[in-house]
């Protein structure tokens, strides 16, 4: 259905031009008179006004701009630095997304995913006996967009894990995995003035959401190469 | 036979330029067609970034009216051209003129065409955004206001109208630069095309980029003097330029 309904502009289009061919033989008979042709404006601009008004009242959510993330403190290193410096507890409990304590008393665990690309940091610690703790932390994911930088964290889904036997899976929450955001910008005129670059300001895409699995100490932790595990200085 | 009847030059262009809003209402379609080409190619062509971490991707489509104005400047510019050829310069000996008057109406006519192109273009952006939130399978639409004032949105539509001018401004000199000389619409491209290529290829500072010198302006003010000196300078070439047509 969205392909088709994406396919509509394209088609307004050809039917205007169309109709254009087609209208040309008639316009050498009989062109549209004064009267014709300032209605036909005036109704265009009609309509304009009124998506202008109409386009005010659609869903929609202030953006979360990130004026420069690469001199802001909170976008720079973030939690992942910080629990990896053994400063875990001290991250407050709204950056932690989900949390799991799932009954283990095996000698080996595997940390296991297809896709997931993101870090995972492994404390090991005295504290637990017979159980694994999982908390997956969502800070902030920046995305450079035109001119401007934005944080999309709170629009990206929390990850899953699933323990399957002696592996701990990290997978993906939803099939449909595609999040589309959408956004108007100015007019580049006023971009221009306003000070922004007309064309990008080369922001790319970062994040700081990992997994912070902590384990007993004498847990044996095992991983493919491909994924992006560190273990926590304590 | 000769008229008894005094008009000032003021009533003249007057009545030239009520008549040519009559009688080039074909202008206002054209303008409304282009936008509407317009809006459409921003919804089909919208930019946009994406970030994938693997397990879910994050995809943002972004519409702006700037498709819209590009496509008005255009319009401008190939209607400044259209009202220099001679079927349209011939239009004017309806009235008792001469070619000041006639140089003026055009400029009047110019000045209004593009003060209603540039507020429709700039309307054009709630229909693209609801179109955009139609036609594209959108969760969240984002909303940016850039803090900015409604000063700025002032100072962005003055803008707006003055690029646009400055296209009308290009065309009408160019139209009439090719009136006077045939061999100029051949020539004219040439000398653009070869100026741009001296402005990629060297690395002399003196040379100004011209696309620069008005689209990284970011002082309005600025921008306005570089924008109202070249168009008084543009329309006082023409005017100079048409004072060397043939009379009829």
């Amino acid at each position: 259905m969205a392909v088709i309904v994406s396919l509509v502009p394209l088609l307004i289009i050809i039917i205007i031009i169309l109709w254009f061919v087609t209208l040309k033989k008639r316009l050498t008979r009989k062109s549209l008179t004064l009267r014709q042709s300032t209605l036909i404006f005036i109704v265009y601009v009609t309509i304009l006004l009124i998506t202008t008004v109409v386009s005010l009242f659609l869903p929609s959510s202030e953006a979360n701009i990130i004026e420069d993330p690469h001199q802001s403190e909170e976008w720079n290193g973030g939690l992942y630095m910080k629990a990896m410096q053994g400063e875990f507890s001290s991250i407050a409990t709204s950056k932690i997304s989900r949390s799991w304590e799932i009954p283990y008393t095996g000698d080996v665990i595997t940390l296991a995913s297809d896709y997931y690309d993101e870090g995972i940091l492994v404390e090991k610690t005295d504290e637990l006996n017979g159980q694994i703790e999982v908390y997956y932390i969502k800070d902030w994911q920046t995305l450079g967009v035109n001119s401007v930088s934005m944080d999309v964290s709170e629009y990206t889904p929390d990850m899953d894990v699933e323990m399957t036997s002696n592996t701990l899976q990290f997978v993906s929450p939803e099939k449909e995995s595609t999040i589309h955001l959408a956004f108007n910008d100015l007019a580049f005129p006023m971009k221009q003035l306003i000070g922004e670059s007309q064309f990008g300001n080369g922001f790319g895409s970062s994040g700081s959401s990992f997994f912070y699995i902590r384990v007993p100490r004498n847990l044996n932790v095992e991983f493919s190469d491909y994924m992006y595990i560190d273990y926590v200085e304590n | 036979m000769m008229s008894l009847t005094k008009v000032s030059l003021s009533n003249v262009v007057v009545m030239q330029f009520r008549y040519k809003l009559k009688a080039y209402s074909g202008v206002f379609l054209a303008l409304m067609v282009v936008q509407m080409i317009g809006i459409l190619l921003s919804i089909l062509g919208h930019g946009g970034t994406s970030f994938s971490n693997g397990m879910y991707t994050v995809d943002v489509t972004v519409s702006s009216p700037d498709l819209v104005i590009f496509l008005t400047m255009i319009w401008a510019f190939m209607n400044a051209i259209l009202i220099t050829t001679k079927a349209y310069r011939e239009d004017d000996f309806t009235f008792v003129s001469n070619r000041l008057s006639y140089n003026l109406s055009n400029m009047a006519f110019l000045l209004t065409v593009c003060l209603i192109g540039t507020v429709t273009a700039l309307l054009t952006t709630g229909i693209i955004r609801i179109l955009a939130y139609v036609t594209a399978d959108i969760d969240i639409f984002l909303t940016i206001t850039h803090g900015v004032t409604i000063a700025d949105f002032v100072a962005g539509g003055l803008a707006t109208f003055l690029f646009i001018l400055l296209a009308a401004t290009a065309g009408y000199l160019v139209g009439m630069m090719t009136q006077v000389n045939k061999g100029l619409i051949i020539l004219l491209p040439v000398i653009i095309i070869g100026l741009n290529y001296v402005t990629q290829s060297s690395s002399n500072p003196g040379f100004v980029n011209m696309l620069e010198f008005y689209f990284m302006e970011h002082s309005f003010i600025m921008f306005s003097i570089k924008a109202i000196v070249t168009i008084l300078i543009g329309f006082g070439l023409s005017i100079v330029f048409s004072n060397r047509l043939e009379v009829r």
